[in-house]
């Protein structure tokens, strides 16, 4: 099912939790909603289960106007962040919930609903603990029953909340690829909220970024990851170095540098003069400090090997932390110590106007 | 916690005991030992006297109406101030309190301000040929008084600390809001229904102060058990007041073994 929303806003008292946001999200999507925490992501998916509602602005399904519809009407598969399975039920029990409340009109035959349940069950990989009760699960099981049970009702979408926010590591990583692969077997229009970006761009078809109520950025995983957008984009996504530069023509200078277009972005709208530059970890390359590549020169103060990689944190001339991110063999070469001054050389710097955002 | 270990710590623990022993446990026995003295024939002719069984009668009455009546009182305010923000609602949740914090002789002198024949309400009551004070009416109205925080206070706190999930979850799931409200909220609240419930009936069943004021203490028509114990010890009647007596107590130790195991429940 499609899910239009249209121009919604949401107040708390005379806080603005979600504004005037649009956002069209296509049948069979698999979308992830990523944000910093108070964003508005949970509020946003309240309200396209019709557990909240809009003080303005509309919501659309399939598009119908379902703006002022209860939950119960939606059919929408609602997987809470705690999970709020019914603890005084079985997880049969839990899972059967939406089939036992259904008109008896509507209503499978008990066989039938067994089967179903077992079914579910069975595929979210817990059939041989149908008769335990929540508090005797873990955190990835409880998590694994709370979706079966929203799947049960057959839900025209499936929306999720931090579904993997309260699991460790290993547990996240297996839940991930877990909800990717149902997916493929269960194409209905997901959307899950995380703030956890690799989570979003490791399962989603398409992100989109919330700031502050409103959107920030859409797109596919890697286009969001390639290109970001703002400077909030930046800092959120994070490993991204803040610089004040000056505009000067179609370059710009940094310090005493003058950096030309070709390795400067500069956003529409930038006036010349003082600017924000943004270089991300590993579009900086490390140099000689004589070397004429060289755009500016750091001392080393930290470095930490991950995988293939290492990240490196410099001070600048200014007393600024510097970070860089570089494939190891490239250091083997340069023999690092801690103390040493490096020269350093931006590949890319992505401009956007003073103070902004 | 641990075990005690040095001599005042024993010391402390017996003082604790013989306290409890000489202030809780001798009056609770003494009121069977006092009920019993003369035998059980004579216990049964003293319950089974028609004022006092009337007063039993009535007794158990009034607990009929009040518990489920503030049962459900109870669930409608705990529900309204755990589930919704509203203006006044910290009000509500102090207004609830009262009833524990006035005097149940307040209460029963309030109603009787109100209701009776020189109060507010008075003259156009009895205009209308309606009677409250000085009959069950009034018994039923100042219990209701008295017991209505029981069951909200229990469960307040709890609803409060369950959240609204597990009912928006239902919900979501298709629930009306009368299938929610029995498969998911009264199943997570039971216990400290339960509990409050309790506590309601033991309080309707042994209030006094309230009661006496505005029943009028007619004998074998508007007294209840308390009442009943009062009059017969002013009438001389000693046993007859420890064995009416002893059926309250009675109920006070069913009373105190429910609320046990109602903790042990919870506690699990
Ligand atoms: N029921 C509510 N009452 C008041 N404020 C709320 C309520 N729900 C959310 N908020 C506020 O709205 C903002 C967005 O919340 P939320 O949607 O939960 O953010 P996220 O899920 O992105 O962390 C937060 O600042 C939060 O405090
Ligand atoms: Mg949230």
């Amino acid at each position: 099912m499609s899910i239009r929303i249209e121009n919604v806003t949401r107040v708390f008292g005379d806080f603005p939790a979600v504004r005037n946001l649009t956002l069209e999200i296509e049948a069979g999507e698999l979308l992830a909603l990523l944000g910093p925490s108070g964003s508005g992501k949970t509020t946003l998916l309240r309200m396209i289960a019709g557990l909240d509602f809009p003080d303005s602005g509309r919501i659309l399904l399939d598009g119908e106007d379902a703006t002022g519809l209860g939950a119960g009407e939606r059919r929408i598969g609602f997987v809470f962040q705690h999970y709020a399975l019914f603890r005084h039920m079985t997880v049969r029990d839990n899972v059967d919930f939406g089939l036992r409340v259904m008109p008896r009109a509507a209503r499978p035959s008990r066989a039938e609903r067994q089967a179903w349940v077992m079914e579910l069950l069975e595929r979210v990989g817990l059939a041989h603990l149908a008769g335990r009760f929540p508090a005797q699960l873990s955190g990835g099981q409880r998590q694994r029953v709370a979706l079966a049970r929203a799947l049960a009702i057959r839900p025209r979408v499936l929306l999720l909340d931090e579904p993997f926010g309260a699991l460790d590591a290993a547990v996240r990583k297996d839940l991930r690829r877990w909800l990717r692969n149902l997916h493929v077997e269960v194409p209905v229009t997901t959307v899950f909220v995380t703030h956890d970006q690799e989570e979003a761009l490791d399962v989603a078809n398409r992100v989109v970024v919330m700031n502050a109520g409103r959107i920030e950025q859409v797109g596919e995983p890697r286009e969001v990851d390639a290109a970001p957008a703002s400077p909030f984009m930046y800092r959120f996504l994070g490993h991204a170095n803040r610089l004040s530069v000056e505009v000067v023509g179609d370059g710009v200078r940094l310090g005493n540098r003058l950096i030309d277009a070709a390795r400067v972005d500069i956003a529409p709208g930038v006036p010349e003069g003082p600017a924000e530059a943004y270089v991300r970890a590993h579009e900086v390359v490390l140099v000689p400090p004589s070397d004429p590549r060289a755009d500016m020169t750091a001392r080393l103060v930290h470095s930490m090997a991950r995988g293939g990689l290492l990240r490196l944190e410099f001070v600048g001339a200014d007393g600024e932390l510097f970070e860089a991110e570089i494939p190891r063999e490239d250091c083997e070469d340069l023999a690092l110590a801690r103390d040493e001054i490096v020269g350093l050389h931006l590949r890319r710097m992505h401009i956007f106007p003073k103070g902004h955002g | 916690m641990h075990a005690p270990t040095e001599p005042r710590h024993y010391l402390l623990i017996g003082l604790a005991m013989a306290v409890s022993a000489i202030f809780l446990v001798v009056p609770l026995v003494s009121i069977f030992a006092v009920a019993f003295s003369r035998g059980w024939e004579v216990y049964l002719g003293n319950i089974i006297e028609p004022a006092t069984l009337h007063a039993i009668w009535l007794t158990v009455l009034a607990a009929l109406v009040c518990v489920p009546i503030n049962t459900v009182f109870g669930i409608a305010v705990a529900w309204a101030v755990s589930r919704y923000d509203f203006r006044g609602r910290r009000l509500l949740i102090s207004v609830i309190e009262v009833p524990f914090s006035v005097s149940p002789i307040v209460a029963g002198v309030t109603y009787l301000f109100l209701y009776g024949t020189q109060g507010l309400f008075g003259p156009a009551l009895q205009a209308a040929g309606i009677q409250i004070m000085f009959t069950v009416w009034a018994i039923f109205l100042v219990s209701l008084f008295v017991t209505a925080p029981f069951v909200a206070r229990e469960l307040i706190p709890l609803m409060q600390a369950q959240g609204s999930e597990d009912e928006e979850a239902a919900i979501s799931l298709g629930a009306s809001g009368w299938q929610t409200f029995r498969l998911v909220t009264l199943p997570n609240i039971r216990w400290a229904l339960l509990y409050g419930a309790v506590l309601t009936n033991a309080r309707v069943m042994g209030e006094f102060g309230a009661v006496s004021v505005v029943s009028g203490n007619i004998r074998g028509q508007t007294n209840t058990l308390p009442l009943q114990v009062e009059l017969l010890f002013n009438d001389f009647n000693t046993v007859g007041a420890f064995a009416a007596a002893s059926t309250l107590a009675f109920i006070a130790l069913v009373t105190l073994i429910v609320k046990y195991a109602l903790e042990l429940r919870e506690g699990t």
